[in-house]
């Protein structure tokens, strides 16, 4: 083909102005149709799965005669916080009627030393078990992240014996080593597969630099966890706030999470059932994690990303 | 004064050799260069100096005190690596500083060195920044600020240049010797990249396959390769290996090169032999690797003064490079060896007419060629500076050294 001849139309093919305005305008028609299908589905999915919050705190804030004549989505005529004053102080759990206020405070009390005893040595593990090799270190990290896969149930009893032998049946102490010890599996993993990714020039040059075993994790490595961090702590905060089944196992009395008390809250089996004070209790009880995901949640997935994209 | 001397240095993981006997004595403010293919051991051999590898054998001196058992920290020496290895959560200032924080210089004097430091590299307006928010090259330079704030006896670089653009590394190049010029510190560095190695170094270390090749000045490795891997490995264009026999001996004694079918007045000519050829290597009969370069080549009429060859052959291609025209002649089956595809490059003008099929008149210039025996691939000349046994070994280095 010589250079400067007209190239030949396509039989059938030519686009005029109006063709391609009309195709322009179609294109964008179909965009905007695509758009609202996506919000509309996410729309939906996102109210169904606020659903159940939504009935627990209109509940909540109604009261029971209103409970008995009104629907589940029905919106509270006079809302007050009655329910509320009742879960928190009022309530009667088995024999003392204090609400949940105690447990509410039993449950940070357990919850904020296994957080940080489970991150913080989850962090060392993850450094140790990437930039400190040592020979057998991949075994045991297998036998680490064994302990992921092993049911709470299958724990119990030996549990309540290793508590009972240390002397600590029964106490916050007690409960804070179980949880610990069992977050630490997860917070491992975290850190190891995070810090896999931070490259090893970084320790032969702090090496060099004449930084220590300490100082390298101090100063070099934690500095840039912080997404790590997060992941960790709000994993575990979640998983020990909303921890059952060692609750109730290994504390007694004066010392159960809130989890504990409002299941037994929830349960009592005398007198009428108290739908609003039920309520108002698991919002409670769960508004603590729900704060978590609600301050921390973006980070949270920018943790869970990291170092699956490089940078 | 701070020399570095490796002894007997040899490396193994498990079973593997990495490196086998490594021989270096560097001088006080010479500029080292490690240089070979991926996988030879350079880096490892810069590690173990640097102290980030245990040596399994042998000894490293600097300044003459052995430092096999020192930690890095300990061995006064700084390191610029690949990645730069940047903090990157510390500003610029605190990198640089790091170093001076963990020995326990006073906070002034620190702030004193990197205002000196950052001075010298031209980085003054980024000392607040993070490592993040700089180019490839503002990293660089901070990486070698880190190394020079701390002053210390022996800088090493680990490829510190290629993660650059082309034309940065070129600047950088020139600027690293500019520092070094101007510094007087000895530098060991590590390249893969041979013109980093000709232009930057004061004496070149050719390592391949775990053993050191050669060791010696730019000039030495370009003009008096010790063997074959490193005649191909350094120069681009590699150095022409034409395979040759030798015909007769003593003051008889010549080469007959294989031309091919293409060459003109018979598929093999006859050379004097290089005169710089150890005597005693020369036995009738003998297959060796005639060496030369593209730019020992001349064309025209009348030979230049000197020992040369000369002979005429067909042009096969032409690849013009700008300052040059690079003529491809091809001697067919008869080139073809482990080391040469059976094409010779030679070295033209930039304003060489030659076209495809044009038959040139070439003189080799003898007194620069190189001779490798054929099987053992080592050097045949005299005294080959830096010669070291490659491989297999090397009964002709061994053959060499005597006769020098």
């Amino acid at each position: 083909m010589s250079a400067g001849a007209p190239i030949p139309a396509q039989p059938g093919r030519t686009l005029d102005v109006a063709a391609v305005d009309e195709l322009v305008r179609r294109r964008a028609r179909s965009h905007r149709i695509g758009r609202w299908v996506i919000h509309a589905l996410l729309l939906i999915l996102a109210a169904f799965f606020l659903m159940p919050l939504v009935v627990m705190v209109m509940t909540s804030l109604k009261s029971m005669p209103e409970i008995r004549t009104g629907t589940l989505l029905s919106l509270p005529q006079a809302p007050n916080l009655d329910a509320w004053r009742s879960a928190w102080s009022e309530a009667c759990i088995s024999i003392s009627c204090e609400g949940l206020s105690g447990n509410f405070i039993n449950s940070f009390i357990i919850v904020i030393p296994s957080v940080l005893l489970s991150v913080g040595f989850g962090a060392l593990n993850g450094y140790v078990l990437t930039k400190w090799r040592f020979p057998g270190a991949n075994f045991v990290f297998g036998l680490l992240l064994f302990g992921c896969f092993i049911p709470f149930q299958i724990v119990l009893i030996p549990m309540a014996s290793t508590l009972g032998f240390l002397g600590l049946s029964g106490s916050y102490a007690g409960l804070v080593l179980v949880h610990f010890v069992y977050g630490i599996s997860f917070t491992t993993l975290f850190f190891r597969n995070f810090y896999v990714s931070v490259p090893d020039d970084l320790m032969k040059s702090a090496k060099i630099d004449g930084a220590g075993f300490w100082a390298i994790f101090g100063r070099i490595l934690l500095p840039l966890s912080w997404p790590i961090v997060i992941v960790s702590v709000i994993w575990q905060f979640t998983n020990v706030w909303n921890d059952f089944l060692f609750g109730v196992s290994f504390a007694a009395g004066d010392a159960q999470p809130v989890t504990v008390a409002l299941n037994n809250l929830v349960n009592t089996s005398t007198g009428v059932k108290l739908y609003n004070v039920d309520m108002a209790g698991a919002v409670i009880a769960a508004l603590p994690t729900i704060l978590v995901y609600v301050v921390a949640g973006r980070y949270f997935m920018r943790g869970l990303m990291s170092g699956a994209v490089k940078g | 004064m701070a020399g570095l001397t490796i002894r007997g240095a040899r490396k193994d993981y498990g079973r593997t050799r990495v490196l086998h006997e490594i021989d270096v004595d560097v001088a006080d403010g010479e500029f080292l260069v490690l240089v070979g293919p991926s996988g030879c051991g350079k880096s490892t051999l810069l590690n173990m100096i640097a102290g980030l590898e245990t040596i399994t054998e042998g000894s490293i001196l600097i300044d003459d005190v052995v430092v096999d058992k020192l930690d890095p920290a300990d061995r006064d020496i700084a390191m610029v690596f690949q990645s730069y290895a940047l903090y990157p959560t510390m500003t610029v200032a605190k990198n640089i500083a790091f170093g001076l924080e963990m020995r326990g210089v006073a906070k002034p004097e620190r702030a004193a060195a990197v205002d000196r430091v950052a001075k010298l590299l031209q980085i003054e307006p980024l000392l607040d920044r993070k490592p993040a928010q700089l180019s490839g090259g503002q990293r660089q330079r901070v990486a070698m600020g880190r190394a020079l704030v701390r002053d210390p006896k022996i800088f090493l670089f680990d490829e510190p240049l290629s993660n650059l653009d082309a034309k940065l590394r070129v600047e950088m190049r020139t600027e690293i010797k500019k520092l070094h010029a101007r510094l007087g510190t000895t530098i060991v560095y590590v390249t893969h990249d041979q013109i980093e190695a000709m232009t930057m170094a004061t004496r070149i270390a050719v390592m391949n396959g775990g053993y050191l090749q050669q060791l010696g000045t730019p000039k030495q490795i370009y003009d008096r390769p010790a063997n074959v891997f490193v005649a191909t490995f350094m120069g681009s264009p590699p150095m022409n290996l034409l395979p040759a026999t030798v015909r007769g001996s003593g003051e008889q004694a010549h080469l007959e090169v294989a031309l091919g079918p293409d060459g003109v007045g018979g598929a093999t000519a006859r050379t004097p032999l290089p005169p710089n050829v150890a005597p005693d290597q020369v036995r009738d009969g003998r297959a060796v690797l005639l060496g030369l370069r593209p730019e020992w080549f001349s064309e025209g009429a009348t030979p230049p003064p000197g020992p040369v060859w000369s002979f005429s052959h067909p042009v096969e291609v032409t690849e013009p490079t700008g300052p040059d025209v690079m003529a491809l002649l091809s001697f067919g089956e008869a080139g073809i060896t482990e080391h040469g595809n059976g094409e010779l490059t030679v070295r033209l003008d930039a304003d060489h007419a030659a076209r495809p099929g044009d038959v040139l008149q070439l003189h080799a210039d003898l007194a620069k060629a190189s001779l490798f025996d054929a099987e053992s691939g080592q050097s045949l000349l005299l005294a080959t500076a830096g010669a070291a046994p490659g491989p297999d070994g090397g009964e002709a280095a061994h053959d060499t050294a005597t006769a020098a």
